[in-house]
């Protein structure tokens, strides 16, 4: 397994525009942050994965490598919260597989109903906002860094170089763009 | 207009939009947008979805993460290979792993059996081992009604696995209900089920995870259970996560409180679960109302919330929802509605109840004692850790003991060996729950084995006296129990007179309720109860504020009943008339009686309590006529009801207004039927008995029949000594009346004694200022009158109306003091000073009586006396013949030893004319027939009246 320089190193590849290079440094985040995950459920088992927590501690690592450029915070930034839209897609796909899975029957009254649902409509929020990306890449990044990622809108604000007004403005928007397409995504 | 260029366009629309009002947004859509329908529609569409809620997008990642949950690690392993078995399908996935149905491929014939794959992320090395180490051991559990654990292992990826006897079967919630199995059946599969759950406690070990898919039901109709002892070796080296794994793994609505907040898990953890089931087997939902309609969390109700009566739970009505009805439950069960929920009250309550107690300890202590409990339920016979009340209904049941002779042996226990308080006769006796009293009692008494306690004589008091000791032993009771036992062993002293005790316990009571704030209802019923007893024991000022408190919470409370403000308005209408402030008694009791009337229906012992007050306010504000109406109707009341008892209360008073309003002959009639009916009931020495024994004396004592009269008054004070002492103020109150009737009678000495003693108990106790002493006063200076002690009279007489007291209040009238006084005048030979007094007392008594009563009639008496004395013949024959009429009008023929006298004065005064002689020949004869038929013929006054008659026939003749 890459050690964190190794890591920042293909980051640094990345963020040169190295197309190849970027699918790799986020395969190997993502990797790298289901690790964290399943480490923290091996501790504690049941505790919910929180991208903030994951983020945070893999950036730490990263960070502790002091290997740091302003580039490769915006860069991580995204694609740790691309890292962890994706997670949350492939639990919610996986929940809907279990329940459809073939002729099982539930036993118990349990929660999976509230399981199912959620994920059904994380997926219809994926879609939708692999919708909005293009016809808007900065609102979805906004909505990227700021629901997955958990970033303040100060951050962002930071991140970006912009008003912190502007990117609350662009999140509302995002937000209710999302909502209709999810909506839509629905009714159909 | 190109894409890019809507959509900036729209994103600019947006941000403006943000600040244009929602009102005019419209509007201001259509001007922005005006020519472009597409982004006119679009825009609607964003600004609508802004409004929305209820998305994704409003949680935060972390609440849906959480919220879609861990899944699982592995997918559907169907065809795969584990050790020796191939899966062949995934029958069901639960909260630990997945369960396949598996084949051991091996044999020569398949074994079926039942394959779990536990999952992974719940295991770690450690567990691992532990789990493998356990198997042997689980697999020594056989029993019927235990699925067989077969083997287990290590599958090749390093998933632990265990196999299980295959159970063809339907979770027993759902086996019951497709049959539509009624309760006594459910409860017997239950049995079995407890069987086989007990069977691993002796075998030390917890299933932990006890829940409908974990029982399941065969075709047969046997029970298996299913994963036993699973859950714990599963978590057991967890680490710091141990609890939350507890919580994740246990299903929360079976989860037992001690499995939620982590603490120690025993074999009554499986009884909780089995509680759980229980319940819903019975009622089909679930434990928690709360809970169930999602208003708080499982795990918060488990550890917080009570459990709902089993009977209220089956009209639980739940927002939106498939939920089923009442109606389907109960058919489920084979019943409808009505049936269903009597069945669910009383012994299966309790048993759920007591299955279900948050504290560990308090719960059945084995599942064998509740096992035994259901089948006691099955078979009809008495569960275990009832109220002793409860056992007493049982034992009646199986084994028919009357309970009416019983009651009566209570009551007179209750007559015998408890304190009687004395109570003014124009208290209204409340409408007891004699009943409840009765009924705990019993209780008592069958507590111990009833052989033992018919043998010898347990006072009632001493039962009382143990029951209120338990109550400080049992630690353990919760402060609602404690405060509910407190007011009930509070009520029963207070029917029983101990008024000191009561108090202890009603004020206990009351500051255990004052700190909850959920007790509202109960607290100000505790505050009525101790109102009465504060009023029993005289501290009427506090009464009559916890009294109005009490009633004024009540008024606002919705869940308050009209029989709870009916009583609230009794003790304050009964305060106020111990408080004298009639005018108030009769604002509270008429209130007392509109809701009474309401109560009617469910409580008609409340309308004749109300009517009682009524009465008794009446009475207080001088309206004896009133009073005799209402306390009619309360004799009618309780005739209807037919309870005897309050039928003589009721008549007792009823007496007491006809007295007042001269009426004596019907007031006999009546007292009399008061009399035979509390002799019945309570005893010949009864208070009640003795009370009423007082009045019909009085009645009798007006109608002339002095002998009886005395006799009874004697028998009364003579009770009243020796229940209450020598200084009570009951016996004052009794020698007043029997005083009187022994100077009427003749016997002035012994008047003069009773009536000293009279006078001194009033003053000991309540100082000279009291009307009582007054009134006493009055008759003893009556009685030094008679005995010729006329100095002292006249002074008695002067202090008497010097504090003559407000008129309208009996006998205690200032006149009657008056006519009295000028009696004494005529005799030292004061004569004007007599008329004037007796004039002045004659016009008060027509004023405040009328002509036609007893008062009107020895006031025109002794003026007449006065008048001839002063020799004014005419004016006194003229009062001499009003008084006759007066007699007259309310005794039929004016019999009465006192006109026997009128007729004689008058006689006497007649002789003296000749046109008048005949007439007093014929009252001559009259006035000595009476007496003889009065006194008896060797009375002197029959001689002097037979006398006086010879002597004027002989006049005549002459």
């Amino acid at each position: 397994m890459p050690n964190p320089s190794q890591i920042t190193e293909i980051l640094n590849a990345a963020n040169s525009g190295d197309a190849a290079a970027q699918n790799a440094a986020y395969e190997l985040v993502y990797d790298e942050l289901k690790r964290c995950a399943r480490r923290q459920s091996a501790v504690a088992p049941g505790s919910s994965l929180t991208p903030t927590a994951l983020v945070s501690e893999l950036y730490l690592k990263l960070h502790d490598s002091r290997v740091e450029r302003i580039h490769n915070r915006r860069h991580f930034f995204s694609l740790a919260s691309r890292a962890m839209r994706q997670i949350m897609v492939d639990h919610a796909r996986l929940r809907t597989r279990a329940k459809r899975g073939g002729g099982a029957v539930h036993l118990e009254l349990d929660t999976s109903d509230i399981g199912a649902e959620t994920s059904a409509q994380a997926l219809a929020l994926d879609a939708a906002l692999t919708q909005l990306a293009a016809r808007d890449p900065e609102l979805a990044q906004v909505v990227e860094w700021h629901f997955f990622g958990g970033l303040t809108f100060g951050d962002i604000a930071a991140e970006v170089g912009r008003h912190e007004r502007t990117v609350r403005r662009d999140w509302e928007m995002a937000r209710a763009y999302l909502r209709r397409a999810m909506s839509a995504a629905e009714t159909s | 207009m190109s894409d890019t260029d809507r959509w900036l366009r729209i994103k600019q629309l947006f941000a403006e939009a943000q600040s244009v009002a929602a009102v005019e947004r419209d509007a201001w859509l259509e001007q922005t947008c005006a020519g472009d329908a597409e982004v006119a529609s679009e825009m609607r569409g964003l600004l609508d979805a802004q409004q929305s809620t209820g998305n994704l997008l409003d949680a935060a990642a972390d609440d849906v993460l959480r919220r879609i949950g861990e899944p699982a690690q592995h997918v559907d392993a169907s065809g795969m290979q584990i050790g020796p078995y191939r899966l062949v399908r995934l029958i069901g996935e639960g909260g630990m792993g997945s369960v396949y149905l598996a084949e051991r491929g091996d044999v020569e014939f398949r074994q079926r059996v039942a394959l779990k794959l536990v999952r992974p992320d719940f295991v770690n090395t450690a567990l691992r081992e532990r789990f493998l180490r356990e198997r042997n051991f689980l697999a020594r559990l056989v029993h019927p009604h235990i699925a067989q654990l077969h083997d287990g292992g290590v599958s090749a990826d390093g998933t632990p696995y265990f196999t299980l006897e295959y159970v063809d079967g339907e979770p027993i919630t759902k086996y019951c209900d497709a049959r539509n199995l009624d309760v006594r059946s459910r409860v017997g599969l239950l049995v079995q089920v407890c069987a086989a759950v007990a069977y691993a406690h002796r075998n030390l070990i917890v299933h932990r995870d006890l829940k409908p898919s974990n029982i399941l039901i065969t075709a047969e109709g046997e029970a298996k259970l299913l994963d036993f002892g699973i859950a714990k070796f599963l978590d057991a080296d967890a680490g710091a996560g141990a609890t939350a794994t507890q919580a994740r793994m246990m299903t929360p609505e079976y989860a037992a409180p001690e499995q939620v907040l982590g603490g120690p898990i025993t074999t009554a953890t499986d009884v909780y679960a089995i509680g759980v089931l229980l319940y819903e087997l019975l009622s089909g939902r679930p434990p928690y109302a709360r809970a169930d309609a999602g208003t708080i969390s499982w795990p918060q109700a488990v550890v917080e919330e009570m459990p709902e009566p089993l009977a209220r739970a089956l009209s639980r009505t739940l927002p939106g929802r498939d939920r089923p009805t009442g109606e389907r439950i109960a058919a489920a069960r084979s019943s409808n509605v009505t049936a269903l929920r009597r069945a669910l009250r009383g012994d299966l309550d309790r048993i759920v109840r007591r299955a279900l107690a948050k504290d560990a300890e308090s719960r059945y202590a084995s599942i064998n004692d509740l096992a035994e409990d259901l089948r006691a339920f099955a078979a009809g016979r008495a569960i275990s850790g009832g109220s002793r009340r409860y056992r007493l209904r049982m034992f009646v049941r199986r084994h028919w003991l009357p309970l009416g002779a019983a009651a009566a042996i209570v009551l007179l226990l209750i007559g015998g060996s408890a304190a009687i308080v004395w109570q003014s006769r124009q208290i209204v006796h409340e409408a007891q729950n004699t009943l409840q009293v009765k009924n705990f009692l019993l209780g008592l008494f069958t507590a111990v084995d009833p052989r033992e306690a018919k043998g010898r004589e347990v006072s009632a008091r001493e039962l009382l006296d143990r029951g209120a000791e338990r109550i400080d032993r049992h630690k353990a009771l919760d402060p609602e129990q404690r405060a509910e036992i407190e007011s009930t062993l509070g009520r029963i002293y207070y029917q029983l007179g101990l008024y000191d005790q009561a108090d202890t316990l009603q004020s206990g009571a009351i500051a255990v309720l004052s700190a909850m704030p959920s007790q509202v209802l109960k607290l100000a019923r505790a505050q009525v109860e101790r109102s009465d007893t504060l009023d029993a024991r005289g501290d009427l000022k506090r009464a009559a504020e916890l009294a109005e408190h009490a009633s004024v919470t009540l008024r606002d409370l919705p869940e308050a009943t009209v029989e709870d403000r009916t009583r609230a308005a009794h003790s304050r209408a009964r305060v106020a008339i111990d408080q004298r402030d009639f005018a108030k008694a009769r604002e509270f009791s008429e209130a007392e009686i509109a809701l009474a009337r309401q109560a009617a229906t469910t409580d008609s012992a409340l309308l004749f309590g109300a009517l009682m007050t009524s009465g008794a306010a009446s009475w207080g504000l001088a309206q004896p006529e009133r009073a005799e109406v209402t306390w009619r109707e309360a004799v009618a009341v309780a005739e209807r009801d037919g309870r005897e008892l309050d039928v003589a209360k009721g008549r007792g008073n009823l007496g007491m207004a006809l007295q007042r309003e001269s009426r004596y002959a019907e007031a006999k009639a009546v007292e009399e039927q008061s009399l035979a009916a509390y002799e019945k009931a309570l005893g010949p020495d009864h208070a009640f008995t003795m009370g009423v024994r007082a009045d019909l004396a009085l009645s009798n004592y007006h109608l002339g029949h002095y002998a009886a009269a005395r006799t009874m008054m004697e028998q009364v004070v003579a009770a009243e000594r020796k229940r209450l002492g020598n200084d009570h103020p009951a016996i004052a109150g009794t020698e007043i009346n029997l005083g009187l009737l022994l100077v009427d009678s003749g016997d002035a000495a012994a008047a003069e004694r009773v009536l000293t003693e009279a006078v001194a108990i009033f003053e000991k106790r309540y100082g000279r200022d009291y009307e009582g002493v007054r009134i006493a006063l009055g008759g003893l200076a009556l009685a030094h009158a008679a005995l010729g002690q006329l100095d002292k009279a006249q002074s008695e007489f002067e202090e008497v109306i010097a504090r003559a007291n407000k008129p309208g209040t009996g006998e205690s009238g200032g006149f009657v003091d008056r006519y009295r006084l000028g009696d004494v005048k005529r005799l030292q030979g004061d004569l004007p000073g007599a008329i004037e007094l007796q004039r002045a007392a004659l016009a008060a008594s027509r004023k405040e009586y009328g002509e036609n009563s007893r008062y009107t009639a020895t006031a025109h008496q002794y003026l007449a006396l006065s008048l001839r004395d002063s020799g004014d013949d005419a004016g006194a024959a003229g009062e001499f013949r009003a008084a006759l009429a007066a007699y007259a009008s309310y005794l039929p023929n004016a019999e009465h030893p006192l006109a026997a006298t009128t007729r004689y004065e008058l006689a006497l005064l007649l002789l003296k004319h000749d046109d008048t002689r005949a007439e007093a020949l014929r009252l001559l004869a009259e006035a000595a027939d009476l007496r003889e038929k009065f006194l008896g013929a060797d009375d002197p006054k029959t001689k002097q009246a037979r006398l006086a008659l010879s002597q004027a026939r002989a006049a005549v003749k002459s």
